[in-house]
């Protein structure tokens, strides 16, 4: 035990921040080659402790020991250079330069007159391309690249860095599952080389299949950490949450209704063709596909943000061409998106302005001044209905977990009283506690005869929750199923891969 | 427990405090200073540009700028005071033989003007998606030709006793403009805490995608901000006009600098989604005192800019301290 070695050793971390105490005494040891699960919560202070970490935090107190060194008061630049990098959850690429200047920003390989060197640029960027297997031109801008080729991107910088431990922070939470497996190898060869990766996921099953060891965290303290293989994904559970979670998917079986939705060979000038389905009243519509399959491209043009080319919208029996958010809003429809920081919420903002923006209409009193007072209160009610945690509705929203900024979300959205709600990978980077939450949600929602739309790339999900479910694939509907007990992961996965069509 | 709660009032006040502080240090020196008609002269200075800041807020609280606002206030202001002159003004009338008309005709088409032109300028940039900086920018060339053009170059003067009016003092010490900017402040205000409208120009600002999402109709909003901002520029324009009973095409030059300065220095973020009318306003003071404060110590007006230029670089300096400390 004595002569047991770590690469990394943190103890006694603590980080405040004005009001919140963010990490209480936590520890994280982490051996070389070895690959670390971090898991805990939204709120349990992963994020926190790597960003102390990385420098781009200082802790308040506590010890940070790398390769043998204390190491204290350092930059996010002197982390990469002693050898630690980190591939954050949200990226922020510089999207409109190239793929090989994103990778060697600031350490561009220069000729003997001091000037940027292309050429060595070019062929070492193609050479850590070809390690990551990712088959895009290294002169390609960063703006025209998925989600998941932008993380992969970000992957490749990481590898060119040559760092001795690698942070990666949800890296499967925007990629499809065969790029999660090419990143397994990846993390696979990494590890062989003797590096060591911390791994933050909430996806069980990928903490199973690739991590050596895992630490869990809860609200803030460290809770334990154990050999991945002695361990069951329900006591890594239970040791998250602090109690055992029973069903992850309550989905409850309501009447379902008449038809409420019904799109008819709706069509994009270039994203998708021919879209037709209906959604009924308490119905749970289930969308899967991969990524670029047009799906949230579908849901943003039924919900007027995007122009339609063609095909009809029926919405509770009326035509429906809304030219805004706003009409959509006012017909009774709402619309949770993928991308939070994106579109989703208002950074700088409180938590009352992101919570009642949409439903601002109603607080119209006399000479069209606002109820504030309402405001408050509904948004106080809000936050005691869905456990929303935070210290108070004046918090900046920004400050609060990914969890609970989801949450905020969607009461923003449940405010506006919608009759059907899409939601569009609902609960996408969120901690089991906050998902199973969300799910419950979800199944009060119909429960009260509304309609959701949900849109999930994750299959346990989709299969868990949904009546009916539709696949999508590169802008084409493969099929509408009926979600009993004959469908099956393998058959969603086909469907959504292009390989068979559901006859009609 | 005491000291850490004023700490707290004083970090969420910083300008008001500098302002405070301000004015305490001019009158140790120079008592005057404290005199109500050095008080009413200071107020009194903060008018014009102070008019244009409470419209600027709302731009740069919708994330955008508007260096056209100085352009406008004399654009405005001379075309308004074309329907403003007197009758006899024989010699140097913009509109020939246009005989003397009520004072509430000059003041429709001023703020009628303002508005116009802000409307246009915000639906260039909705419209065709340009960035404002490079829009405004544009417009405060056209709108000085089309100034000199109306004008010939020569001032506009003989303005009608409406104008007079709105120049004067009211029991000798308070100015008119005075009670005008103080009912704008109020009015901004109000539209800017209490209705959609100003949640709106928070939303736009703070994540106009979301906005358009959660409902905001971004384009049209846009073109309402700017008509706004119009609006406050044009009312600008009718002081300069009723001070001086003449209003010159080359009038309030550089002015849009000031106005986004008060803003600025009153804590609202270049970025867009902060900022309040109160913070601005006291922004606005503070540039006044700081003037009037050099002119008591003797300080020529030279140098006074340079001041002024480095409390606004030192203001931005201080918000950037801000935003990342958060």
């Amino acid at each position: 035990m004595a002569e047991e070695k770590f690469l990394l050793e943190m103890t006694g971390i603590t980080k405040e921040f004005p009001g919140v105490k963010a990490l209480k005494g936590v520890e994280l040891r982490v051996k070389p080659g070895e690959v670390h699960g971090l898991l805990g919560e939204n709120g349990a202070g992963k994020s926190t402790m790597m960003n102390c970490l990385m420098g781009i935090y200082q802790p308040t107190s506590g010890k940070i020991v790398f390769d043998g060194v204390e190491r204290k008061n350092y930059t996010p630049k002197e982390s990469l250079e002693f050898g630690i990098s980190m591939i954050q959850q949200e990226l922020s690429p510089m999207q409109d330069r190239s793929i090989m200047a994103n990778i060697w920003l600031g350490r561009e390989p220069v000729n003997k007159f001091g000037l940027v060197n292309w050429k060595k640029m070019y062929e070492d960027t193609k050479r850590v391309l070809e390690i990551i297997d990712l088959d895009e031109d290294p002169k390609t801008l960063m703006r025209h690249l998925t989600v998941a080729k932008m993380q992969m991107v970000e992957i490749a910088r990481a590898v060119s860095y040559d760092s001795r431990l690698i942070i990666m922070d949800e890296p499967s939470s925007a990629i499809t599952e065969k790029e999660t497996q090419q990143l397994f190898k990846i993390i696979r060869q990494l590890k062989a080389e003797g590096r060591s990766i911390i791994y933050i996921s909430h996806k069980l099953d990928e903490i199973k299949e690739i991590t050596d060891r895992v630490s869990v965290y809860r609200d803030g303290s460290y809770v334990s950490s154990a050999n991945t293989d002695e361990i069951t994904q329900d006591q890594i559970i239970e040791m998250m949450v602090g109690r055992s979670v029973e069903n992850l998917f309550p989905k409850v079986k309501v009447p379902i209704g008449d038809v409420v939705l019904e799109v008819k060979d709706l069509c994009h000038e270039t994203l998708f063709r021919n879209v037709s389905f209906t959604v009924r009243k308490g119905e749970i519509f289930g969308l899967n596909g991969l990524v670029g399959a047009g799906r949230t491209e579908l849901m943003e043009t039924i919900f007027g943000l995007r122009p339609r080319k063609s095909g009809t919208v029926l919405f509770k029996g009326k035509e429906f061409n809304p030219k805004c958010g706003k009409d959509s809003i006012d017909a009774g429809m709402a619309f949770i998106t993928e991308d939070r920081r994106g579109n989703g919420i208002f950074p700088i903002q409180d938590i009352e302005f992101n919570s009642t923006i949409a439903n601002i209409d109603t607080y119209k009193g006399a000479g069209r001044l606002l109820n504030l007072k309402k405001m408050q209160k509904d948004c106080a009610e809000y936050i005691e209905k869905i456990a929303i945690k935070t210290p108070s509705q004046a918090q900046l929203i920004k400050n609060l977990s990914g969890g609970n900024q989801q949450k905020v979300l969607v009461a923003r959205w449940l405010m506006t009283a919608p009759d059907i709600i899409i939601m569009d990978e609902p609960t996408r980077g969120i901690d089991v506690g906050a998902k199973s939450e969300i799910h419950r949600l979800i199944g009060e929602l119909v429960k009260e005869g509304k309609s959701v739309i949900m849109i999930s790339s994750e299959l346990p999900e989709v299969m868990g929750m949904s009546d009916r479910i539709m696949v999508m694939h590169e802008g084409d509907m493969m099929g509408i199923i009926e979600n009993d007990e004959t469908v099956t992961p393998e058959m969603l996965m086909e469907l959504a891969s292009g390989i068979v069509r559901e006859e009609q | 427990m005491e000291k850490n709660r004023f700490k707290e009032i004083a970090a969420s006040n910083g300008t008001l405090v500098i302002l405070i502080v301000m004015c305490v240090l001019v009158t140790i020196v120079r008592p005057a200073f404290i005199t109500p008609a050095n008080i009413m002269s200071i107020l009194s200075a903060a008018c014009v540009t102070g008019c244009m800041a409470l419209g600027m807020t709302f731009v740069i609280i919708s994330g955008g700028i508007d260096l056209a606002a100085g352009a406008e206030v004399a654009f405005a202001g001379c075309v308004g005071a074309a329907f403003g002159q007197t009758a006899e003004a024989a010699a140097g009338k913009v509109i020939d033989g246009l005989p003397q008309l009520p004072f509430i005709i000059p003041l429709v088409i001023t703020l009628a003007v303002g508005v116009l032109v802000g409307a246009f300028n915000g639906f260039l940039i909705s419209k065709f998606n340009t960035p404002p900086f490079i829009v405004t920018l544009g417009m405060t060339t056209v709108l000085r030709g089309a100034t000199l053009l109306m004008t010939g170059g020569e001032p506009v003067s003989n303005l009608t006793p409406g104008y007079v009016a709105l120049g004067s003092n009211i029991l000798d010490i308070v100015p008119v403009a005075v009670i005008v900017f103080i009912i704008l402040i109020i009015i901004c205000s109000v539209l800017i805490r209490k209705t959609k409208f100003g949640k709106d120009v928070y939303a736009i600002g703070s994540n106009e995608k979301a906005a358009s999402v959660s409902g905001v109709k971004v384009p049209q909003r846009k073109v309402m901000i700017y008509a706004l901002a119009g609006l406050m520029y044009a009312a600008a324009g009718l002081i300069v006009a009723a001070r001086a009973t003449s209003i010159h095409p080359g009038a309030a030059q550089g002015y849009e600098l000031i106005a986004i300065a008060s803003c600025i220095i009153g804590g609202a973020s270049p970025s867009g989604g902060t900022g309040t009318i109160r913070t601005t306003v006291i922004g606005a003071l503070i540039i006044s005192v700081l003037r009037n404060g050099l002119t008591l110590l003797g300080i020529e007006s030279n140098w006074q800019q340079i001041a002024v230029g480095l409390v606004i670089v030192f203001a931005c300096a201080l918000d950037v301290r801000r935003n990342s400390s958060r």
